[in-house]
Protein backbone atom coordinates (compact mmCIF):
# COMPACT_ATOMS: atom_id res chain seq x y z
CA UNK A 1 0.00 0.00 0.00
CA UNK A 2 2.73 2.41 0.96
CA UNK A 3 4.68 1.61 -2.20
CA UNK A 4 1.58 2.03 -4.42
CA UNK A 5 0.47 5.24 -2.68
CA UNK A 6 3.89 6.85 -3.12
CA UNK A 7 4.03 5.79 -6.77
CA UNK A 8 0.54 7.19 -7.39
CA UNK A 9 1.37 10.54 -5.79
CA UNK A 10 4.61 10.76 -7.76
CA UNK A 11 2.71 10.45 -11.05
CA UNK A 12 1.52 14.03 -10.51
CA UNK A 13 -1.79 13.61 -12.33
CA UNK A 14 -3.62 11.56 -9.70
CA UNK A 15 -5.91 12.69 -6.89
CA UNK A 16 -6.20 10.11 -4.12
CA UNK A 17 -9.63 10.12 -2.49
CA UNK A 18 -9.27 9.17 1.17
CA UNK A 19 -5.91 9.25 2.89
CA UNK A 20 -6.53 8.03 6.43
CA UNK A 21 -3.51 6.69 8.28
CA UNK A 22 -5.02 3.30 9.04
CA UNK A 23 -7.03 2.42 5.99
CA UNK A 24 -7.74 -0.97 4.45
CA UNK A 25 -5.93 -2.24 1.36
CA UNK A 26 -7.83 -0.13 -1.12
CA UNK A 27 -6.74 2.89 -3.12
CA UNK A 28 -9.51 5.14 -4.40
CA UNK A 29 -8.38 7.78 -6.85
CA UNK A 30 -9.08 9.86 -9.96
CA UNK A 31 -6.88 10.84 -12.87
CA UNK A 32 -7.14 14.63 -13.06
CA UNK A 33 -9.93 15.74 -15.40
CA UNK A 34 -10.78 12.19 -16.50
CA UNK A 35 -13.99 10.25 -15.90
CA UNK A 36 -13.43 7.10 -13.78
CA UNK A 37 -15.15 4.86 -16.37
CA UNK A 38 -12.75 5.97 -19.07
CA UNK A 39 -9.77 5.12 -16.87
CA UNK A 40 -11.37 1.76 -16.01
CA UNK A 41 -11.93 0.81 -19.65
CA UNK A 42 -8.33 1.45 -20.67
CA UNK A 43 -6.92 -0.37 -17.61
CA UNK A 44 -9.24 -3.29 -18.35
CA UNK A 45 -7.92 -3.49 -21.92
CA UNK A 46 -4.41 -3.59 -20.47
CA UNK A 47 -5.34 -6.54 -18.27
CA UNK A 48 -5.52 -4.58 -15.03
CA UNK A 49 -8.62 -5.16 -12.91
CA UNK A 50 -10.00 -2.19 -10.96
CA UNK A 51 -13.46 -1.18 -9.89
CA UNK A 52 -15.02 2.10 -11.03
CA UNK A 53 -18.09 4.07 -10.06
CA UNK A 54 -19.55 5.23 -6.77
CA UNK A 55 -19.07 1.83 -5.04
CA UNK A 56 -22.60 1.97 -3.56
CA UNK A 57 -21.54 5.06 -1.59
CA UNK A 58 -23.39 7.92 -3.30
CA UNK A 59 -23.54 10.22 -0.23
CA UNK A 60 -19.77 10.39 0.11
CA UNK A 61 -19.39 10.88 -3.67
CA UNK A 62 -21.78 13.83 -3.33
CA UNK A 63 -19.70 15.07 -0.42
CA UNK A 64 -16.58 15.10 -2.58
CA UNK A 65 -18.66 16.34 -5.54
CA UNK A 66 -17.41 13.61 -7.90
CA UNK A 67 -19.14 11.12 -10.21
CA UNK A 68 -17.20 8.19 -8.78
CA UNK A 69 -13.67 6.95 -8.36
CA UNK A 70 -11.33 4.30 -9.69
CA UNK A 71 -10.48 1.82 -6.97
CA UNK A 72 -7.62 -0.62 -6.84
CA UNK A 73 -7.82 -3.27 -4.13
CA UNK A 74 -4.71 -5.04 -2.93
CA UNK A 75 -4.47 -8.49 -1.43
CA UNK A 76 -1.75 -10.52 0.19
CA UNK A 77 -0.74 -12.11 -3.11
CA UNK A 78 -0.16 -8.88 -5.05
CA UNK A 79 3.46 -8.14 -5.90
CA UNK A 80 5.51 -4.97 -6.32
CA UNK A 81 5.90 -5.89 -9.95
CA UNK A 82 2.12 -5.83 -10.37
CA UNK A 83 2.00 -2.36 -8.84
CA UNK A 84 4.58 -1.23 -11.40
CA UNK A 85 2.40 -2.68 -14.19
CA UNK A 86 -0.58 -0.83 -12.73
CA UNK A 87 1.35 2.46 -12.61
CA UNK A 88 2.49 2.00 -16.23
CA UNK A 89 -1.14 1.32 -17.19
CA UNK A 90 -2.21 4.56 -15.55
CA UNK A 91 0.45 6.49 -17.46
CA UNK A 92 -0.82 5.01 -20.70
CA UNK A 93 -4.46 5.69 -19.83
CA UNK A 94 -3.71 9.30 -18.90
CA UNK A 95 -1.77 9.81 -22.11
CA UNK A 96 -4.68 8.45 -24.18
CA UNK A 97 -7.49 10.22 -22.37
CA UNK A 98 -6.11 13.65 -21.53
CA UNK B 1 -24.47 10.07 -48.76
CA UNK B 2 -27.33 8.08 -47.30
CA UNK B 3 -27.27 6.84 -43.72
CA UNK B 4 -26.38 3.30 -44.82
CA UNK B 5 -23.58 4.58 -47.08
CA UNK B 6 -22.14 6.54 -44.17
CA UNK B 7 -22.30 3.41 -42.00
CA UNK B 8 -20.42 1.42 -44.67
CA UNK B 9 -17.79 4.14 -44.91
CA UNK B 10 -17.30 3.99 -41.16
CA UNK B 11 -16.91 0.19 -41.20
CA UNK B 12 -14.27 0.59 -43.90
CA UNK B 13 -12.48 3.27 -41.91
CA UNK B 14 -12.39 1.01 -38.86
CA UNK B 15 -11.05 -1.93 -40.85
CA UNK B 16 -7.74 -0.04 -41.19
CA UNK B 17 -7.21 -0.22 -37.43
CA UNK B 18 -6.07 -3.65 -36.31
CA UNK B 19 -5.10 -2.80 -32.76
CA UNK B 20 -7.80 -2.04 -30.16
CA UNK B 21 -5.61 0.86 -28.92
CA UNK B 22 -5.83 2.52 -32.33
CA UNK B 23 -9.60 2.05 -32.37
CA UNK B 24 -9.88 3.63 -28.95
CA UNK B 25 -7.64 6.52 -29.99
CA UNK B 26 -9.90 7.08 -32.98
CA UNK B 27 -13.04 6.99 -30.81
CA UNK B 28 -11.49 9.39 -28.26
CA UNK B 29 -10.51 11.82 -31.04
CA UNK B 30 -14.02 11.66 -32.47
CA UNK B 31 -15.38 12.46 -29.02
CA UNK B 32 -13.23 15.57 -28.86
CA UNK B 33 -14.59 16.76 -32.21
CA UNK B 34 -18.25 16.21 -31.35
CA UNK B 35 -20.59 19.13 -32.06
CA UNK B 36 -21.50 19.93 -28.51
CA UNK B 37 -25.01 20.26 -27.18
CA UNK B 38 -26.06 23.74 -25.99
CA UNK B 39 -25.89 24.23 -22.24
CA UNK B 40 -29.63 24.88 -22.15
CA UNK B 41 -30.19 21.33 -23.38
CA UNK B 42 -27.79 19.78 -20.90
CA UNK B 43 -30.64 19.04 -18.51
CA UNK B 44 -32.18 15.83 -17.14
CA UNK B 45 -34.84 16.05 -19.90
CA UNK B 46 -32.19 15.32 -22.52
CA UNK B 47 -30.36 12.63 -20.58
CA UNK B 48 -30.41 9.14 -22.05
CA UNK B 49 -31.58 6.53 -19.58
CA UNK B 50 -29.54 3.41 -19.08
CA UNK B 51 -26.10 4.94 -19.52
CA UNK B 52 -23.69 4.67 -16.60
CA UNK B 53 -22.05 7.89 -17.56
CA UNK B 54 -24.22 10.87 -18.40
CA UNK B 55 -25.17 11.36 -22.04
CA UNK B 56 -27.28 14.22 -23.35
CA UNK B 57 -28.82 14.10 -26.80
CA UNK B 58 -30.79 16.71 -28.70
CA UNK B 59 -32.12 16.78 -32.26
CA UNK B 60 -33.24 19.45 -34.68
CA UNK B 61 -35.38 18.98 -37.76
CA UNK B 62 -34.36 21.19 -40.64
CA UNK B 63 -35.37 20.95 -44.28
CA UNK B 64 -36.34 17.29 -44.10
CA UNK B 65 -33.17 16.20 -42.26
CA UNK B 66 -32.46 15.41 -38.63
CA UNK B 67 -29.40 16.98 -37.00
CA UNK B 68 -28.16 15.73 -33.64
CA UNK B 69 -25.97 17.27 -30.96
CA UNK B 70 -24.77 15.44 -27.87
CA UNK B 71 -22.38 15.50 -24.95
CA UNK B 72 -21.14 13.21 -22.20
CA UNK B 73 -19.06 13.57 -19.07
CA UNK B 74 -16.90 10.59 -20.12
CA UNK B 75 -14.72 10.92 -23.20
CA UNK B 76 -15.02 7.35 -24.51
CA UNK B 77 -18.80 7.53 -24.21
CA UNK B 78 -18.65 10.83 -26.03
CA UNK B 79 -16.66 9.15 -28.78
CA UNK B 80 -19.23 6.40 -29.11
CA UNK B 81 -22.12 8.81 -29.45
CA UNK B 82 -20.02 10.86 -31.89
CA UNK B 83 -19.60 7.70 -33.94
CA UNK B 84 -23.36 7.19 -34.07
CA UNK B 85 -23.98 10.83 -34.95
CA UNK B 86 -21.43 10.60 -37.76
CA UNK B 87 -23.73 8.02 -39.32
CA UNK B 88 -27.15 9.40 -38.40
CA UNK B 89 -26.85 13.20 -38.22
CA UNK B 90 -28.09 14.84 -41.42
CA UNK B 91 -30.10 11.80 -42.46
CA UNK B 92 -33.77 11.91 -43.28
CA UNK B 93 -36.10 10.44 -40.66
CA UNK B 94 -37.19 7.40 -42.67
CA UNK B 95 -33.58 6.52 -43.48
CA UNK B 96 -32.65 6.70 -39.82
CA UNK B 97 -35.58 4.55 -38.75
CA UNK B 98 -34.83 1.88 -41.37
CA UNK B 99 -31.04 2.03 -41.05
CA UNK B 100 -29.13 -1.25 -41.16
CA UNK B 101 -27.62 -1.48 -37.67
CA UNK B 102 -25.17 -4.27 -38.47
CA UNK B 103 -22.39 -1.69 -38.76
CA UNK B 104 -22.07 -1.65 -34.97
CA UNK B 105 -21.09 -5.33 -34.91
CA UNK B 106 -18.99 -5.00 -38.06
CA UNK B 107 -16.92 -2.31 -36.39
CA UNK B 108 -16.52 -4.67 -33.46
CA UNK B 109 -17.76 -1.96 -31.14
CA UNK B 110 -19.80 -4.22 -28.90
CA UNK B 111 -16.93 -6.55 -28.05
CA UNK B 112 -14.83 -3.58 -27.00
CA UNK B 113 -17.45 -2.43 -24.53
CA UNK B 114 -18.38 -3.70 -21.11
CA UNK B 115 -21.96 -5.07 -20.84
CA UNK B 116 -23.22 -1.89 -19.14
CA UNK B 117 -21.72 0.27 -21.85
CA UNK B 118 -23.11 -2.00 -24.51
CA UNK B 119 -26.58 -1.48 -23.04
CA UNK B 120 -25.95 2.25 -23.03
CA UNK B 121 -25.10 2.05 -26.71
CA UNK B 122 -28.45 0.40 -27.45
CA UNK B 123 -30.22 3.14 -25.49
CA UNK B 124 -28.44 5.78 -27.58
CA UNK B 125 -29.57 4.08 -30.80
CA UNK B 126 -33.10 3.81 -29.46
CA UNK B 127 -33.19 7.51 -28.59
CA UNK B 128 -31.80 8.52 -32.02
CA UNK B 129 -34.49 6.44 -33.73
CA UNK B 130 -37.18 7.88 -31.43
CA UNK B 131 -36.26 11.41 -32.51
CA UNK B 132 -36.36 10.35 -36.16
CA UNK B 133 -39.73 8.71 -35.63
CA UNK B 134 -41.11 11.82 -33.94
CA UNK B 135 -39.92 14.01 -36.82
CA UNK B 136 -41.26 11.61 -39.46
CA UNK B 137 -44.79 12.13 -38.16
CA UNK B 138 -44.36 15.90 -38.50
CA UNK B 139 -43.98 15.75 -42.27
Amino acid sequence: MQYATEKLINLGFVDIIGQANNKAGVLSFLLKGIHPYDTGVILDKLGIAVRTGHHCAEPIMDFYNIAGTVRASFAIYNTFEEIDTFIDGLKRAYQMLS
Amino acid sequence: MTVNEKADALVKEFSYYEDWMDKYDYIIDLGKSLPLIDDEHKTPDYLINGCQSQVWLNAKYDNGKVYFTADSDAIITKGIIALLLKVFSGGDPQEIINADMSFIDKIGLREYLSPTRSNGLLEMVKQIKMYAYAFSTKK
